[in-house]
């Protein structure tokens, strides 16, 4: 009979802990002080699913498990070559959790593995449950609202960016991974971006970009112009604007606010309910409360319009922590705004940059390519060219090996 | 970040004094006008919108005395239940007395220096009073008086004979040494208002106009444009006339001669499309085409040698010579040029080039 895992050992306390992850001791003589540790845990665990969170249309439609071992699979099977290195470490007094820092040698910049391991293994904690207790332990700046690893339960994509010469972090009974270093343009790009032709992936892509831009930026503008700057409003809206306006009693900053707690409340009740009854929410939200508040004059159509509109535009973000920290950082720019008016977004925002700016994803720039300018990154950052034009892996990993596309031998004629 | 955060704090707290100006808790003024009652009486005028629910269009008119621009503008806002502000005025209108007593630089002075005002904002010049002007219902009941006023003026500078211009435009010309600028002028003829022609100022003080049938000359001479209309007569026994529509026209200017004796050359160059022939000829004749293109040319230069000369008598210089001069000459003083100017010599060199002759034949 065929047994995997078969392991000999004196030492006391390995058995011990072997014992504890199901494993069975035999011990053939007394004298001989050595046990053959027999693996014969029930390791259950979920079917490959389909993935939910970052569900495309076209491409592999499978996701990772709470199963490591699964996980590992799934990785491997995709790239089956001797130079994939898994790295495993015990991480938890309590929980003992196998966390897995994978790479291919000759690829990944060492530098960025042994960050990532050194910082596993100096984490003195109890329990690791799931792979986000990672990301957030091992951040370079953990008070930012911004994410520093991408979390993804995609093993395609984890498989894709292993090509690319960065580092992935999978967690035992976590069903994302995590990867890093990460730019701050690559959690607005989809990976389903890759499955698409680049000119329709490129738009999709800067449509992103402006829903986020619009997400942030339009209630607080809304508010600015409204209480401090009536003279920006073209000649064709005043008249829109100051009709939606009368006979609300509340100010432009009050209404604001009111809204967008609203949509936050909707969401936050539809992310608590289960999912049948989570639709019904949607439908009480949308109709009963938007309709209903203008109608009683509580607040005014076109706001209503805008921030409807700006909730939609922060849910495009296809990485589910960086939508969060989009609809966090709105409220600081919106009372601002209420404060000193234009003047104060554009501090806000300044203040925001700054952030980013200084913001480093495991050593490297979080802005790049846009700061540092790396135009070579370019191809694939706001706009996503077709690939054999992106030849060489990403500058900002600093790969040791830069090339991925051979050049075609016969490309002289 | 312990030191930034009550930094910031103290930030918030300290610039919550900016004072807001909520839309609906402020008369927006669209249109302002003033009129001169007595000796040094202003008489503002302000259409200030009302915004209702399924009607458009809908304003009042309230009007302040004062003895000066600003002040009118807290007169009439003790009239209102909300306090008047101008940051939304389209246009602004000037009664050709007021302008002729106290002086354009001295009237624009506040508009130039409150930051709510735009720099594209239109100022006019109306003919009689400005009072008149402004209660004139517009006929399209959709907007306001201003808004139709403002509409009126920029529809005509960008597809008729109307040079550009506004609130920046203007104090360019007007605040250069001499303070040569246009504006232009507003008519009420019965029932209805129109523009007619362009008054041209000098040294603060309106002192000639622009008719209407000069604007097209005039216009070319100042900028270069697009769109502009032109009617002449044919130079034969018929007389009959010819519209061309400009493609893209304007003029060059080539100074020469010693500095004590300069002399220009304006070289006007209309590129063209005939709009309308009074006349039977087939225009696919190229003959045809050459002599309109002559007699256009003989006809602008006539126009625009009359304009010069005019404007050489008076010693105003609405189109700009003298900065073109200075780039020649740069120790050129305001003096000497107002010696030189009247009796310079000025030649003007017409080339018109008809593109197309519309779709017919």
């Amino acid at each position: 009979m065929p047994i995997e895992g078969l392991v000999f050992t004196k030492n006391p306390v390995e058995l011990q802990n072997q014992l504890l992850m199901g494993f069975i001791s035999i011990t053939f003589n007394i004298q001989s002080h050595q046990a053959v540790l027999v693996k014969a845990a029930n390791n259950t665990s979920r079917q490959v699913t389909l993935p939910e969170v970052e569900f495309s249309v076209v491409g592999p439609k499978e996701a990772l498990v709470e199963s490591l071992d699964t996980n590992l699979y799934l990785i491997r099977k995709r790239l089956p070559i001797a130079e994939l290195a898994v790295e495993e470490i015990i991480v938890g007094k309590l929980s003992k959790t196998r966390v897995a820092v994978i790479h291919i040698e000759g690829i990944a910049n060492r530098e960025n593995v042994e960050t990532v391991i050194q910082r596993i293994t100096d984490l003195k904690v109890n329990q690791i449950i799931d792979s986000s207790y990672i990301s957030q332990m091992i951040e370079d700046n953990k008070h930012s609202p911004f994410p520093q690893f991408i979390d993804t339960e995609r093993p395609d994509r984890l498989a894709a960016v292993l090509g690319e010469g960065k580092v992935v972090i999978l967690v035992d009974g976590a069903p994302h991974g995590l990867l890093g270093p990460s730019t701050f343009v690559e959690y607005f790009a989809a990976f389903e971006d890759y499955f698409l032709n680049w000119t329709i992936a490129s738009f999709f892509r800067l449509i992103r970009f402006f829903a986020v831009l619009f997400s942030i930026l339009v209630t607080p503008i809304y508010v600015a112009v409204l209480t401090y700057h009536y003279e920006l409003i073209p000649k064709d809206l005043v008249s829109t604007l100051v009709i939606s306006r009368s006979g609300i009693p509340f100010p432009p900053i009050l209404e604001a606010l009111i809204l967008e707690l609203v949509i936050e409340l909707l969401r936050e009740a539809g992310a608590r309910l289960p999912t049948k009854v989570g639709q019904t929410i949607g439908i009480v939200g949308g109709i009963v409360i938007g309709t209903a508040s203008v109608e009683a004059g509580l607040t005014s159509n076109v706001l209503l319009i805008l921030v409807a509109l700006s909730a939609l535009g922060s849910f495009t973000t296809p990485v589910y922590q960086m939508g969060n920290t989009i609809r966090l950082i709105r409220f600081p720019l919106l009372l601002m705004a209420y404060f000193i008016g234009l003047i104060g977004i554009s501090i806000s925002f300044c203040f925001l940059l700054v952030h980013l700016l200084r913001l480093t994803s495991l050593g490297r720039p979080f802005l790049e390519p846009i700061y540092p300018p790396r135009i070579y990154d370019m191809r694939d950052a706001l706009i996503r060219l077709p690939f054999f034009l992106q030849a060489k892996r990403p500058i900002e990993v600093q790969t040791e090996d830069t090339i991925r596309l051979e050049p075609k031998e016969d490309s002289k004629d | 970040m312990r030191k930034l955060l009550p930094a910031i704090l103290a930030l918030s707290l300290l610039c919550s004094c900016a004072q807001p100006r909520v839309v609906d808790e402020v008369n927006m003024s669209q249109a302002i006008g003033y009129d001169l009652i007595k000796d040094d009486m202003i008489e503002g005028i302000f259409v200030i919108p009302i915004f209702q629910q399924d009607t458009m269009g809908k304003y009042q008119i309230l009007s302040g005395k004062s003895t000066t621009a600003s002040d009118v503008q807290a007169v009439v806002s003790k009239k209102a239940d909300k306090p008047v502000l101008l940051g939304q005025t389209r246009i602004i209108l000037f009664s050709e007395e007021i302008v002729h007593k106290i002086g354009i630089t001295e009237l624009t002075d506040y508009l130039y220096r409150d930051p709510q005002l735009g720099n594209r904002i239109i100022l006019g010049i109306v003919e009689g009073k400005v009072k008149d002007v402004v209660n004139t219902k517009p006929p399209n009941s959709n907007v306001n008086i201003g808004i139709f006023l403002s509409d009126l003026i920029k529809q005509q500078n960008i597809t008729g004979n109307g040079p550009d211009t506004n609130l920046h435009l203007f104090l360019r010309h007007s605040l250069e040494s001499g303070g040569d600028s246009y504006l232009p002028i507003i008519i009420k003829r019965g029932n209805h208002v129109a523009v007619s022609g362009n008054a041209l100022f000098h040294e603060n003080k309106m002192v000639s106009k622009v008719k209407t049938g000069d604007m097209f000359v005039f216009k070319t001479l100042v900028q270069f444009h697009r769109r502009g209309i032109y009617k002449f007569k044919l130079k034969d026994k018929k007389k009959s006339y010819i519209v061309v529509e400009s493609i893209r026209s304007g003029s060059n200017y080539n100074i020469s001669g010693s500095e004590s004796q300069p002399s220009i050359t304006i070289n006007i160059k209309i590129n063209g499309q005939i709009k309308e022939s009074m006349r039977s000829d087939n225009l696919t004749n190229r003959e045809m085409v050459k002599k309109i293109e002559h007699d256009m040319e003989d006809d602008l230069t006539r126009q625009a040698n009359r304009l010069i000369a005019e404007f050489q008598k008076k010693n105003i210089d609405p189109i700009g010579l003298k900065e073109k001069y200075r780039a020649k000459n740069k120790k050129m003083t305001y003096e000497q040029w107002k010696k030189i100017y009247p009796t310079m010599d000025i030649k003007v060199k017409t080339k018109v080039n008809i593109i197309q002759t519309g779709v017919s034949e």
